[in-house]
């Protein structure tokens, strides 16, 4: 026993220095400024409060993810293309969605200079975001736009969350949405208590905001939130990315196979009430489907093609022009290459064209 | 919910048995694996514990009366009793619908139509590997190799031993009985080797298993992979197999090592095998040794002339690929290895053995592209789906587009090969036993460290589960 008890001592303290190695050799990069793709991969297992404090510590930079698609930023600052010169009339394509269904617009665009765009994307914006922010945005819509809702098959599995912190643990944007439930034919809705960035740094706020994430969020996991403190060890961030992803892609299961039909039917509802909002405003509602190259999301064509034709909404699924097995088709970050966004694009403008839509 | 070895849960109830396990006398331990072992198979599916009582209860009475009796034709009646009722089983759960397809299929083909009735039938996990082991017990007595154990509960442990009972190693009742039947050593020296042996075996599993089934899995499912993508996925796929297999033999071998008993060898290295017949007693070495005793030698070996020998090897191979899944393509896979085998005995140079260094070298790289063309085979959806990917091979588009693995995956990659080195040079897989305290306790670090550097694959059921 000795031994054994003398081996494991030993073992324990080998990790320990190995850990204060790494440590170091993590810190020398970092202060060199050569913050490579092995610094990056350690910074991945930070807690989702850790990564929060390393980002606010930047937030004076353009691109930093605390700032991002806040929903007051999401309605005053979409990206817009400017209206043709010299064309008096244009049409609106007004998008709700994230950078997939941009990178199909903006494909668009190149293929008819003529369209006039208006994209508010939230990164990997699960439906229930995307669907809240077209709801928010209606009174800036106008007659006669075409408005498309774009949903992600990726992010399938944010449905029954408020943040994609708790669903997204390696990039865990803080911005929050909505939990839509279906409930006998009416979608019930399900508001996060911090809304803004403001809110979110008030700390009046997050002992309850905490406990509304960890009670309503289907995807919350202690390891990827509790313990910030241990994060200044390479060896346990390693440990709770393993531990964190392990969680997530269980929720992932739970949420997407044991409650399919709640997100089915929540989907089906979304679609309805989108489409009967956009035509009693005059709009023309379109729906994409995006499927992405995993495969394991949940088919959205198989799941949403009946509604879809049920209540005549148009409609372009990805995979019907495009299979998402063919690896040829993606970029190596899982989007889909130029070439295909622009055969997405061409197929989206012949929706338009079999409906006519007047600038 | 299942309880899987590359998941928190396993450790769980394995701390769990083990506590309870220390605190017990020798007799009152056996009871309590039987009955941690059926807690551990109840987890996946506790309608299939009827299943191994029906194949316990049959084979412990068979082979009490097969020792008893001296009267040929009933020994060869229980035998017989015996083998139905375990390929019945087999037949049922895991065979039924893929002949009634076949039958349906062969009856349209000579202008028949068929209205076939298929079942739905769920796999019992395990089902092919301790039928295979109660099989042995039996054929065993039969042949006068084994005495019977008279004590039941004995005999279901050794059925139900939970650490290999869903995926093997499949054990031999000569090696596994003794090993319940008389007081166990538990020490010190037995729990850091077996918890040795789960270190590895998590690594190959889930720092490399686990992590590069996806860019393999994209290959496969793909509609139009490049020549590069599907030779890759073949290469991939081999140490895909290799560690999800072997990782679940070292985490079995492992868990009973600690517990005190000693599990059969089923990995030595395979890939560094030069032709078929090396790589069969390296790979899986539990089944190919099961179908060397019970099938080949039965259907009379190499006994009977050249001719037979060849069909009986061919025929041997057949059924073990058929062992692997209710479908065309492991029979094919079965075919290869049949094929392969055979020209390997017809073509008595190509061996490797007697000649060390590049010579060597050249025959183990050559011999890895001839296995993954059967990993090709094995891992394909269907038989034309491994003549699409074949027909890339030769003729395919350049370039790949398959999904990078993760590194941690390939720095894994590299310390199981160098593991495995070492395994070959000591001709053992604890060829760490004489390094000083200080050495292997450097080791054992530096394995967690890579264990926790690779550990975040989402985590995959291992393979031969299915099987």
């Amino acid at each position: 026993m000795k031994r054994f008890l003398f081996t494991l001592l030993l073992t324990l303290a080998t990790l320990l220095v190995i850990d204060f190695g790494v440590a170091g050799l993590l810190g020398v990069l970092e202060r060199s400024g050569k913050i490579g793709s092995l610094v990056r991969f350690f910074d991945y297992g930070r807690s989702v409060p850790g990564k929060h404090t390393e980002w606010l510590g930047d937030l004076d930079q353009p691109h930093n993810p605390m700032k991002a698609a806040w929903i007051d930023q999401m309605l005053q600052d979409p990206i817009t293309s400017e209206p043709p010169e010299g064309a008096d009339r244009s049409l609106i394509i007004r998008s709700y969605g994230m950078s997939f269904s941009n990178n199909i617009l903006l494909a668009a665009l190149d293929r008819d200079a003529s369209l006039t765009l208006d994209l508010h994307a939230g990164p990997a914006s699960p439906p229930n975001s995307s669907f809240y922010v077209a709801l928010a945005d209606r009174e800036n819509r106008e007659p006669n736009d075409v408005v498309v809702l774009a949903f992600l098959s990726s992010s399938l599995r944010g449905m029954q969350s408020l943040s994609n912190r708790t669903w997204n643990f390696e990039q865990p944007i803080p911005y929050t949405y909505p939990i839509y439930r279906a409930v006998e034919g009416e979608l019930i809705v399900t508001h996060p208590i911090v809304t803004t960035l403001d809110e979110e740094l008030n700390p009046v706020l997050a002992a309850l905001w905490k406990n509304q994430l960890s009670n309503l969020d289907a995807n919350y996991s202690g390891y990827a939130f509790e313990w910030p403190t241990l994060d200044y060890s390479p060896f346990v961030r390693l440990v709770r990315r393993a531990l964190a992803i392990r969680a997530q892609t269980k929720a992932k299961s739970r949420v997407e196979t044991e409650n399919n039909s709640s997100i089915r039917d929540t989907l089906r509802l979304i679609i309805r009430d989108f489409a009967e909002m956009a035509r009693e405003d005059g709009q023309l509602p379109v729906i994409f489907l995006i499927q992405s190259r995993d495969p394991s999301d949940l088919n959205l064509l198989a799941m949403l093609r009946t509604t879809l034709e049920n209540y005549d909404v148009p409609y372009m699924a990805t995979e019907d022009h495009f299979p998402p097995t063919d690896l040829s088709g993606f970029e190596g970050d899982g989007h889909y290459r130029p070439e295909v966004d622009d055969l997405f694009a061409q197929k989206f403008l012949e929706i338009l064209a079999e409906h006519n839509p007047t600038p | 919910m299942r309880v899987l070895f590359n998941e928190l849960s396993y450790w769980v109830f394995f701390a769990l048995v083990m506590t309870g396990y220390v605190l017990l006398p020798h007799k009152p331990q056996n009871r309590f694996l039987l009955l941690a072992s059926y807690v551990f198979y109840g987890f996946w599916d506790w309608r299939f514990l009827g299943l191994i009582l029906f194949s316990t209860v049959v084979d412990y009475f068979i082979g009490l009366n097969l020792y008893r009796e001296d009267n040929p034709r009933r020994r060869k009646l229980l035998l017989w009793l015996s083998v139905s009722a375990n390929l019945g089983l087999l037949g049922v759960f895991k065979y039924f619908n893929f002949f009634i397809e076949t039958f349906s299929e062969l009856l349209t083909q000579i202008g028949m139509t068929a209205n076939p009735t298929t079942l739905v039938i769920v796999l019992p996990v395990g089902i092919s590997f301790y039928t295979f082991q109660t099989l042995s017990y039996t054929i065993d007595i039969y042949r006068r190799e084994l005495k019977p154990t008279s004590d039941f509960l004995d005999y279901a442990l050794f059925v139900a031993f939970f650490p290999q009972l869903v995926a093997g190693p499949i054990e031999r009742a000569k090696n596994l009985l003794p090993n319940i039947i008389h007081p166990r050593r538990l020490s010190w020296e037995n729990f850091e080797r077996g918890l040795g042996l789960c270190l590895i075996g998590l690594i190959k599993k889930v720092a490399i298993a686990d992590a590069i089934a996806p860019s393999v899995d994209a290959v496969f499912a793909a509609p139009d992979p490049t020549r590069m993508d599907v030779i890759l996925a073949g290469w991939l796929f081999a140490i895909q197999i290799y560690c999800d297999f072997s990782g679940y033999t070292d985490i079995a071998r492992g868990s009973a090592k600690a517990l005190g008993f000693n599990l059969m060898r089923n990995f030595a290295q395979p890939y560094f095998a030069t032709n078929p017949r090396e790589f069969w007693r390296r790979w899986h070495i539990s089944l190919s040794s099961w179908l060397r005793d019970y099938l080949y030698i039965s259907l009379g070996g190499s006994k009977n002339g050249r001719f037979r020998t060849h069909l009986n090897l061919f025929a041997t191979m057949l059924l073990g690929g058929l062992w692997h899944g209710a479908a065309w393509h492991f029979v094919l896979w079965g075919a290869y290895q049949g094929g392969i085998l055979s020209a390997h005995r017809l073509l008595p140079n190509w061996n490797f053995r007697s000649f060390l260094g590049l010579r060597r070298l050249i025959g183990i790289v050559v011999f890895f592209q001839i296995t993954c063309i059967g990993w090709l085979i094995f891992r394909a959806e269907s038989y034309s789906h491994f003549l699409d990917l074949i027909g890339r091979v030769f003729a395919g588009d350049g370039g790949t587009n398959i999904p990078s693995p993760p590194f941690p995956s390939l720095v894994a990659v590299i310390v199981v090969f160098i593991w495995d080195l070492f395994s070959e040079r000591a001709g053992r897989g604890h060829f760490y036993a004489h390094w000083s305290l200080p050495i292997r306790s450097v080791m054992y670090a530096c394995l967690i460290y890579l264990l926790a550097f690779g550990g975040t694959a989402p985590s995959n059921s291992f393979i031969y589960f299915q099987f």
